[in-house]
């Protein structure tokens, strides 16, 4: 785990990297900035240097999560991602990052398909473990309405965690990934109030 | 048909000229056992020989001679009047055991003994359960034993019924319940008709000795009294397991004085071994000093008291208890119950306790089922583990069930259930009034997570409420809702359990509401054991309820004829989701880690095309039956119409469609 990390050196070890004087930060490519600020702080090691994933981690490019909800992400993080403290990097850098990786963009995906999606949710065998509407079981939790991102589901179906089995792009195109998702996108909030469901 | 249907047909006449010939005195050998193996017996002391004067009679030939192949028949005979057969006897000794039924898949190799119960005994205590299959009459003693808390007795043949029975046997040893199995077989080879020597074999409780607790095959009858009583006496001593006693035969059928002084004898059942007293206050100890001490339980209550004492050793503590439910251990409701949250807790706990636990290596650590198999380790590295389990008391070889060894700081090998009113005296004895604050603040603590845990089970329950097939969190509040006000009992719901939804819906709060899972994970197990423990309800006047998978029906659904054959009231509740569907996820495993695509995952485990029609199954059987229901709008009416036949007193079923799990 590095140091305590700051803008001020997150700055300047990308100076000293791109050979550039600490004052001409502002028109650092944002790509660059990201290179180093994410091997300064340790991310790099699961979401690739350039933040665009690997098998260990998923992508982190584009604005997919609000300020405070990467820091929040870092701090407590879900799954096997470890926790990340002020002391390992701070609330600012992570502003930063937030806003450079955001500056970038996220992994794309094809347009969605609810009614091509269904019929994939049950012949890839999703029903199995979550259940014929998303809303999961006791293999696998409720993925949907309101699935996570695209680009994380996507990577997620690749590189999972835990007990799913992975599902490469040899057997889900990234077209097929964005119709599952769109189907469980399209999944339906549970009515209110039903009656046997009372405490 | 019964297996021995050839056995029937050929009749031999020269074994009853030799019974004839030999008759007097092997009655008195099959009394008293005097001359088993005769030639040992000549050299006993003078006064055992005297004592036994029938050893030395040169009458006592082996009865197969080439004289007595060559006598013509006898004539046809009935016992005499002061005669009775060894097989009344048995029942005088089976009565003493207050067995209440008897189950089997009829068979001649205990046609004497079969005869004996329907008439000597009055086919009462026991009264013989018709069975139309071995597995059915064992799961459903596995089935009986969880809700009355005593045995129920099954008959077999010592070779085919006993191959057919095997695979419950093994269910009912993984899951430590005592089944009393009575085996016939015919021993003497020179006494066998056509079909007895494909039923004969020298060793018949070899097949299943390695899944039983003990065997014998009595050679008279007051061994046969001795092994009865001493089998009953072993299967009811924890750990509880089956035995199987192998029944001659001749010595069922061989009449016998009346006035053969023979006797039964006293049953007395061990106490339950308790935990040595200094471990016992050590684990007090540490559980007091705990500041996140976790109780996990699993086969802990084997009586109705063992779920009051788990109670108060919870609430002394203010700990949190896992109930990983082979038993009915612990209120579904109860504040302290974490079992929605067990990962947290462990992952929390300073102290483990594991009350008969029998995979504790799987409680505090998690396998990847992956290409690459990998474990971590859930608990915390400085986590006290202790067990108390009378697994460490007995232990096989070759069948893996006792699991992967887990490091433990404190092993006590006792029982459970015995152990518990000593360490809630040890635990009350270690707490000072500072504890019992931060207990009660712990205790808080705890509530409002299972609060919350409820109320999110609630809250996941409703999505794809309306949707069809039938979501399982929808069948299980719809059974809910329709026998809350009953005495209920859930009996069965295996293997996919309703999706785990009545122990997150249900409030199980009395120690028959559950009875717990097959044991050795072997299907076919949920039919039969719903209609043993149904069995056993009616006595009560309790509502039997099975959750009925349909995989597990069709190995032996001839156990619904059964239940109304017999008129056992039960509720079977079809979760028919159209498949193995637990082999459907492994061999969907297997195509994703071979990168072979998924679309095929289903040949082979899916029982569709044409879809079976359970409704049509059960009618055919006598049973009151509805479905298949694919709409969730029509389940809460048929049920209505379902309770009320059980009601009466007779079985019923509901086909649903559901999801998968």
């Amino acid at each position: 785990m590095p140091g305590a990390l700051n803008r001020h050196k997150l700055i300047l070890m990308l100076s000293l990297s791109l050979g550039i004087a600490a004052r001409a930060w502002p028109q650092a490519a944002a790509q660059d900035v990201v290179v180093a600020g994410l091997t300064a702080a340790g991310c790099a090691a699961c979401h690739g240097s350039d933040g665009r994933g690997t098998a260990a981690g998923p992508a982190i490019t584009g604005a997919t999560l609000s300020a405070a909800a990467f820091v929040a992400a870092v701090r407590s993080p879900r799954g096997a991602m470890p926790a990340f403290g002020p002391e390992a990097v701070s609330d600012e850098t992570l502003g930063e990052l937030h806003t450079e990786l955001g500056r970038l963009s996220a992994p794309s995906f094809p347009a969605g398909r609810v009614d091509v999606g269904a019929a994939l949710y049950e012949s890839t065998g999703c029903y199995s473990c979550h259940s014929n509407q998303g809303q999961g079981g006791t293999q696998g939790p409720r993925i949907g309405p309101n699935p996570i991102p695209l680009t994380r589901f996507g990577w997620y179906l690749r590189h999972p965690s835990g007990q799913m089995p992975p599902y490469t792009a040899g057997v889900l195109p990234d077209q097929a990934v964005a119709d599952i998702h769109a189907f469980l996108q399209a999944r339906l909030p549970p009515a209110d109030g039903i009656s046997l469901l009372a405490p | 048909m019964s297996d021995d249907e050839q056995g029937h047909k050929a009749d031999s006449t020269a074994a009853s000229a030799m019974t004839e010939l030999a008759s007097v005195p092997r009655r008195a050998f099959l009394q008293t056992g005097a001359a088993l193996a005769g030639a040992a017996l000549v050299a006993a002391p003078a006064r055992e020989a005297e004592a036994q004067p029938a050893a030395r009679d040169p009458a006592r030939m082996p009865l197969m001679t080439a004289e007595a192949e060559a006598a013509p028949p006898a004539d046809v005979q009935v016992i005499g009047g002061d005669e009775r057969c060894g097989s009344d006897f048995m029942v005088d000794v089976i009565k003493s055991l207050d067995f209440e039924y008897i189950c089997a898949n009829p068979g001649s190799s205990f046609r004497g003994l079969h005869e004996s119960i329907i008439n000597y005994g009055g086919n009462r205590a026991p009264e013989l359960i018709t069975c139309c299959h071995e597995e059915s009459s064992v799961a459903m003693a596995h089935g009986y034993f969880k809700a009355a808390g005593k045995p129920l007795a099954v008959m077999a043949h010592g070779t085919v019924g006993l191959q057919h029975a095997a695979m419950a046997i093994y269910n009912a040893w993984c899951d430590r319940v005592p089944v009393y199995l009575i085996l016939g077989n015919h021993s003497d080879a020179a006494l066998r008709r056509a079909a007895e020597w494909y039923h004969g074999v020298q060793d018949a409780a070899h097949m299943v000795r390695d899944y039983t607790k003990w065997d014998d095959t009595p050679w008279s009858l007051t061994h046969f009294a001795e092994s009865a009583v001493r089998g009953y006496r072993v299967a009811m001593t924890p750990p509880m397991a089956p035995v199987v006693l192998v029944l001659d035969g001749h010595l069922q059928e061989e009449p016998i004085s009346k006035s053969s002084g023979l006797s039964v004898p006293r049953l007395t059942i061990p106490s339950a071994p308790q935990g040595d007293s200094g471990a016992v206050d050590e684990t007090a100890r540490l559980l007091v000093e705990a500041e996140q001490p976790v109780i996990v339980t699993d086969r802990l209550a084997r009586t109705p008291a063992g779920m009051q004492l788990l109670i108060e050793l919870a609430e002394s503590l203010q700990a949190s208890v896992i109930d990983q439910g082979s038993r009915m251990n612990f209120p579904s409701r109860h504040p302290l119950n974490q079992s929605e949250r067990a990962g947290t807790a462990i992952a929390e706990a300073d102290v483990i306790l594991a009350l008969e636990v029998t995979d504790f290596w799987a409680t505090v650590n998690a396998l990847r089922d992956q290409l690459h198999r990998s474990v971590r380790r859930i608990a915390k590295p400085s986590a006290k583990l202790i067990s108390i389990t009378a697994g460490d008391l007995y232990i096989r070889a070759n069948y893996q069930d006792f699991r992967r060894m887990q490091e433990v700081d404190l092993a006590i090998a006792a029982d459970g259930e015995a152990t518990l009113p000593s360490l809630i005296e040890a635990v009350k004895r270690h707490t000072t009034r500072a504890r019992s604050r931060d207990f009660a603040a712990r205790g808080k603590r705890l509530a409002e997570r299972r609060r919350i845990s409820a109320e999110n089970a609630r809250s996941a329950a409703a999505y794809a409420w309306d949707a069809s097939p039938v979501s399982t969190a929808r069948l299980c509040a719809e059974i809910w809702n329709q026998i809350r006000d009953e005495d209920w009992s859930l009996v069965s719901s295996y293997y996919s359990d309703g999706g785990g939804w009545p122990r997150r819906l249900w409030d199980f709060d009395r120690p028959y509401r559950w009875l717990g899972h097959a044991g050795g994970g072997g299907i076919g197990y949920g039919a039969p054991a719903a209609v043993g423990a149904a069995l056993a309800n009616r006595g009560h006047g309790r509502f039997s309820v099975a959750i009925q998978t349909d995989g597990d029906l069709m190995y032996a659904p001839g156990v619904l004829w059964t239940a109304a054959h017999h008129q056992i009231p039960l509720l079977s509740v079809m979760n028919n989701n159209r498949a193995y569907h637990m082999e459907v996820m492994h061999v969907q495993r297997m195509c994703n880690a071979r990168n072979r695509g998924i679309e095929r995952a289903r040949i082979g485990s899916e029982l569709t095309d044409p879809n079976i029609d359970y409704a049509k199954l059960a009618q055919s059987m006598g049973i009151f039956a509805e479905g298949p229901i694919t709409d969730p709008a029509d389940l809460g009416p048929a049920l209505r119409r379902a309770i009320a036949v059980v009601k009466r007193g007779e079985p019923a079923l509901i086909d649903v469609v559901t999801q998968v799990r």
